[in-house]
């Protein structure tokens, strides 16, 4: 029982990890924003990388939500 | 009130992690991702048969698509490479795991592929919401990029990569300080076995568990609310699977290009395209 | 815990990650040498039979440029010839009518030269008829009133007596 009651607040905690997945692709998308602002000729290039970036900086989270899974 | 709503719910068990076995030869077990990537292999047979029978000089509305999806993956493998030769030469590679990844992703949303069952399992299920596909299919292209590595660089060369002795010993008749520096990148070179294992993992995790949360949202908006709200969610799942393929194949060439022999005149030509493109913004400025 | 029996966790099970590697590997080949090789083959056949249009295209603007030129230029050619042929042919109708107005004034100088030789012959012959008329009438009478016949040598002295008297 104890130890059930534990994997549910580690479950919890693991959920923690999106805030950080959440402030890594504001930012990312913000600079990335920014640099479209100040060359438009690249947005093409920069939106691709930036997907790509947002989906590595994603990835954080789903780590945390297989962990979510395993415990 | 609370009843009406429960009843536009339809509340399913949510997908269990590992692959249902649905048969197995000579106790070789058949899992139901592997119907499906026999069943891909199908799509793409026939796929091969059209556009090998039927490719005109002047485009049907399907062969314009075909190409397009053909040359929006080229230029994908051009973005990251920046090396017409490289691209080239990695392109087949690249852009059958895009291709089938895209593919592998997007097969679960055909209505009703995945309520097929045989003994109360699915027969069909996404390939990529299962870790053991993405495992394979990663260790695949990092043993891949492995074995181009040590035909690039030699046997001893690629070891090198890892057991850094020759800059430690460098380091060291060059002086205390940079041979402590070097010793530390000793280490740092034996943390790069774990890096490529990680690498793996990370590829496969990554794939894995984009998809496999998809399918258990899903599941669950399904049991708060069946109507209208998974729509939503379906669409995002249609780009989060063209992204994460994209993102996959992206990841496989940066490696690619990371393993490989950085050659001096790639080198030079990439110098003189930033030094162009500085000379470019600076007039621009003016 | 090792690796493996974390991964097991979520599924991982050695026979079913090869089998789906290898079958991966089928979809590889399959589309490398059935769908890829076609397609960069079409895609390059095509570019080169787009640019052999273009190159086509502007070799035929440029044969039809010349071929312009050359009209323009055998126009040109014909005019100038024609221009030629017309003064020539004025020429020609000049020279022909003057030439023509000379005949006719030669021959109608020729034509007054003769009547006028023939009127001059007509008049000596009718002057010397009359000449003789004249002498004979003279002779005639001369005889008559004499009543004998005039030796020749008398009958010259008389004609020659009557015509310087005609002469007068």
């Amino acid at each position: 029982m104890e130890a059930e009651a534990a994997a549910l607040i580690g479950k919890g905690l693991a959920t923690f990890s999106m805030f950080g997945s959440g402030i890594g692709e504001g930012y990312l998308i913000g600079k990335a924003l920014e640099a479209m602002g100040r060359n438009p000729d690249m947005q093409g290039v920069i939106f691709t990388r930036m997907i790509i970036g947002v989906a590595l900086a994603e990835s954080t989270a789903i780590y945390a939500l297989v962990a979510f899974f395993l415990i | 009130m609370g009843e009406f709503f429960a009843k536009l719910g339809i509340i399913r068990d949510i997908t269990p992690l590992e692959p249902e076995t649905i048969f197995s030869i000579a106790g070789f077990p058949i899992a139901n991702t592997t119907i499906t990537i026999w069943l891909i292999t199908l799509i793409f047979i026939v796929l091969a048969l059209v556009v090998a029978g039927t490719f005109k000089l002047r485009p049907t509305k399907f062969q314009v698509f075909i190409e397009m999806i053909y040359e929006q993956v080229v230029g994908l493998v051009d973005q990251i490479t920046n090396d017409r030769y490289h691209s080239k030469k990695i392109f087949p590679i690249i852009g059958a795991i895009f291709v089938y990844l895209v593919v592998a992703n997007l097969i679960s949303i055909i209505p009703g592929l995945t309520e097929i069952t045989l003994n109360g399992a699915p027969i069909f299920r996404s390939p990529t919401a299962d870790f053991n596909t993405t495992f394979g299919l990663a260790l695949g292209a990092v043993i891949a990029i492995n074995i181009v590595s040590i035909r690039d660089w030699g046997l001893l060369g690629h070891l090198g990569k890892f057991f850094r002795f020759r800059e430690v010993y460098q380091g060291f008749r060059q002086g205390m300080a940079s041979g402590f520096t070097a010793l530390i990148d000793f280490f740092v070179g034996l943390l790069d076995i774990i890096g490529e294992i990680a690498k793996v993992v990370s590829l496969a995790l990554r794939l894995f568990g984009n998809m496999y949360a998809g399918q258990v949202l899903m599941i669950i908006i399904f049991g708060a609310l069946a109507f209208v709200i998974p729509s939503i969610w379906l669409a995002m799942n249609i780009f989060v699977g063209i992204l994460q393929a994209m993102v996959f194949s992206a990841l496989v060439a940066a490696y690619y290009m990371l393993a490989i022999k950085p050659t001096s005149d790639v080198a030079s030509r990439e110098d003189g395209g930033k030094k162009t493109e500085v000379a470019f913004d600076a007039i621009q400025e003016a | 815990m090792n690796i493996l029996e974390i991964l097991g966790k979520i599924g991982f099970d050695w026979p079913v990650a090869l089998a789906n590697l290898v079958n991966f590997l089928i979809i590889f080949v399959l589309l490398k040498y059935f769908v890829f090789k076609p397609l960069a083959r079409g895609i390059e056949a095509r570019r080169k039979e787009i640019d052999e249009g273009l190159d086509n295209a502007t070799s035929a603007r440029t044969a039809l440029q010349m071929a312009e030129q050359e009209k323009d230029g055998i126009v040109m050619d014909a005019k100038q010839q024609a221009n030629i042929i017309i003064a020539s042919a004025k020429q020609r109708g000049d020279e022909l009518l003057s030439g023509t107005e000379i005949t006719a004034r030669e021959r109608a100088e020729a034509l007054v030269k003769k009547a006028d030789k023939e009127i001059a012959r007509s008049k000596k012959r009718m002057e010397s008829e009359l000449r003789g008329q004249a002498v004979q009438l003279v002779v005639s009478s001369v005889e008559s009133i004499l009543n004998e016949e005039l030796t020749p040598r008398k009958s010259r002295e008389f004609a020659d007596r009557a015509l310087n008297m005609m002469r007068k």
